[in-house]
């Protein structure tokens, strides 16, 4: 298929899915048509966590008032899109949007597919561009928000111009199509990825894209290179599988900058100023890199409705959690979720946050209950999938226990084809269950 | 006097303005933690971070006193201006990750 005839087809297919996504929900009893709702469990975010967690609790208590606000009117997954970037036979921008339809239908929860604008924790009261709901709890699943002033400071034009022109794509939307179209009309040149030192979403995600970004100029024999720039002395996920794919895979293609700080980018004049690690002058040293397209991602945050709700978050701007509960620090009626959640070492990942979603769903029942709840025997579990080929992946899984404080104990598979296969069914499983399909 | 202690107040205000948390995390790899033999996490966690600025205070004193304790073979790059140099980075990434704080860990191998 000729590139353009792709975007029309996906163009297309993204306004049909937004009709009858629209009129879906029309006639669905469960979107909560009045101004004023009551409910028991207001769920803030439709994402990964978001999701499993209406899923759960409704699989737990069928008869609870669950209500799940989500402003997307559909979903777009995060998990499996470098694949989409890269060109992989079988992922399709279809295979990686869902709408929110099957998932209300198939598990009798509520749907507001409207923008959070304000939250009262006093009151429990959540306000939509419409509507006004009450809770008796709340699960907050809102994801990440990008903390451009950590790059650029106050300057908001250059924040702007950054996340229009050198998409971070670590949000669903049109950060994903942007990357695509930047790819997809790549003629050579340098393709830079820049990674924050601090902690953001999916750690191995950038290290991933820039394999895929080399398979796709691979097979399309396009004269390129993609420069990661990265602070870390190792890539910040599966280092030794990554090191790997850049030298032996990808040697041509592939350049990393260990230890290397993005300082500045020049968009006129096409080029990013970095700081070099010189381990011979034990100093850091100013460069400036030339690039064609490139993807700057800045440091994390938990989502700005955190802020709106007035939950206390640490110094990185994560959220603070009661140990070893996911209750906020702040409000043991907020239960906080996926990617905002600070107070444990679990990576920010699709399957982490619905591991963490059943823990709440069960805690909670109990709760409702009146009984209790042994978080320290009930700890999630991680699975995080890589590809590096088009049939090729790599995969970590975490596991957790708790003596005294949350530990970590992980194993790396080594780069194979039944690992990409194991992240198909993976995938497929996944959203096979938050989605009713 | 005054104007001394102003200007001394404004350079130092500036350093660490200027200090950077993975700065402070890449010089202690290097610099330190072969004579030191433990990781920067554990480095960072060792004291909270009201204890660390005492610790940094009066150009390091009490921060030299215990890592000469720890291994005398440091004396030499202690009297250093490297060492003078990355202090404020060494600074801002001991607060960051001080016993008392949460740094938030990446997927940890």
């Amino acid at each position: 298929m000729l590139r353009r005839d792709f975007f029309k087809v996906s163009v297309a297919t993204a306004t049909i899915l937004q009709t009858s996504n629209l009129l879906a929900m029309q006639k669905n009893s469960n979107n909560k048509t009045e101004k004023t709702i009551k409910t028991s469990v207001a769920i803030c975010g439709g994402g990964f966590a978001g999701l499993s967690a209406a899923k759960f609790l409704k699989d737990l208590n069928p008869n609870l008032d669950v209500t799940l606000i989500e402003k997307r009117d559909n979903f777009m997954s995060c998990p499996f899109s470098n694949g989409w970037l890269g060109d992989v036979k079988g992922i399709t921008y279809e295979s990686l949007n869902f709408d929110y339809n099957s998932a209300v239908n198939a598990y009798g929860y509520n749907f507001i597919n409207e923008t959070i604008i304000n939250i009262n924790t006093n009151s429990k009261t959540i306000y939509t561009n419409n509507k006004t709901i009450t809770y008796d709890y709340m699960i907050m699943a809102p994801g990440i928000s990008y903390n451009y002033k950590k790059l650029f400071g106050k300057d908001l034009n250059k924040a702007q111009e950054s996340l229009l022109k050198a998409p971070p794509g670590l949000k669903p939307g049109s950060e994903h199509l942007a990357l695509k179209r930047m790819i997809n009309n790549f003629k050579g040149g340098n393709f830079v990825l820049t990674i924050p030192h601090e902690a953001y979403k999916c750690p191995p995600a950038p290290y991933e894209r820039a394999c895929m970004i080399a398979n796709y100029f691979k097979k399309n024999n396009i004269k390129g290179k993609v420069i990661i720039i990265d602070p870390r002395i190792k890539p910040g996920a599966k280092p030794k599988q990554f090191v790997k794919a850049f030298n032996e895979i990808y040697p041509d293609l592939i350049e990393y900058r260990k230890l290397t700080n993005f300082k500045d980018v020049d968009f006129e004049n096409k080029t990013i100023t970095v700081e070099s690690f010189d381990k011979k002058d034990m100093t850091y040293k100013t460069e400036e890199i030339k690039f064609e397209e490139a993807s700057i991602i800045p440091p994390n945050k938990a989502n700005k409705l955190v802020e709106i709700a007035n939950l206390d978050t640490y110094t990185q701007g994560w959220v603070k959690l009661r140990q070893p509960t996911f209750r906020s620090v702040s409000d043991e009626n907020v239960y906080v979720i996926g990617d905002a959640q600070g107070e444990y070492p679990y990576p920010k990942s699709g399957q982490m946050a619905n591991s963490c979603a059943y823990i709440v769903a069960l805690e909670l029942t109990a709760r409702l209950k009146g009984e209790k709840f042994d978080y320290k025997n009930n700890m999630p579990g991680n699975v995080c999938y890589s590809m590096i080929t088009d049939k090729k992946s790599v995969s970590i899984t975490h596991s957790y226990i708790f003596k005294d404080k949350v530990n970590v104990s992980s194993v790396t598979s080594e780069i194979d084809k039944i690992t990409a296969d194991a992240s198909k069914t993976w995938y497929k499983g996944l959203t096979a269950d938050i989605f009713g399909l | 006097m005054k104007k001394n202690l102003i200007l001394i107040f404004l350079l130092s205000s500036v350093l660490l303005a200027n200090a950077q948390t993975h700065k402070g995390k890449v010089f202690y790899y290097y610099l330190l933690k072969p004579s030191l033999g433990y990781d920067g996490s554990v480095f960072a966690k060792k004291h909270t971070d009201k204890q660390w600025v005492k610790l940094f205070s009066n150009n390091a004193k009490g921060l030299k006193k215990e890592l000469l304790y720890q291994n005398i073979k440091l004396k030499e790059f202690l009297d250093s201006e490297k060492f003078i140099e990355i202090l404020p980075h060494l600074k801002a990434f001991a607060l960051e990750f001080a016993s008392n704080k949460k740094n938030f860990p990446e997927c940890i191998e």
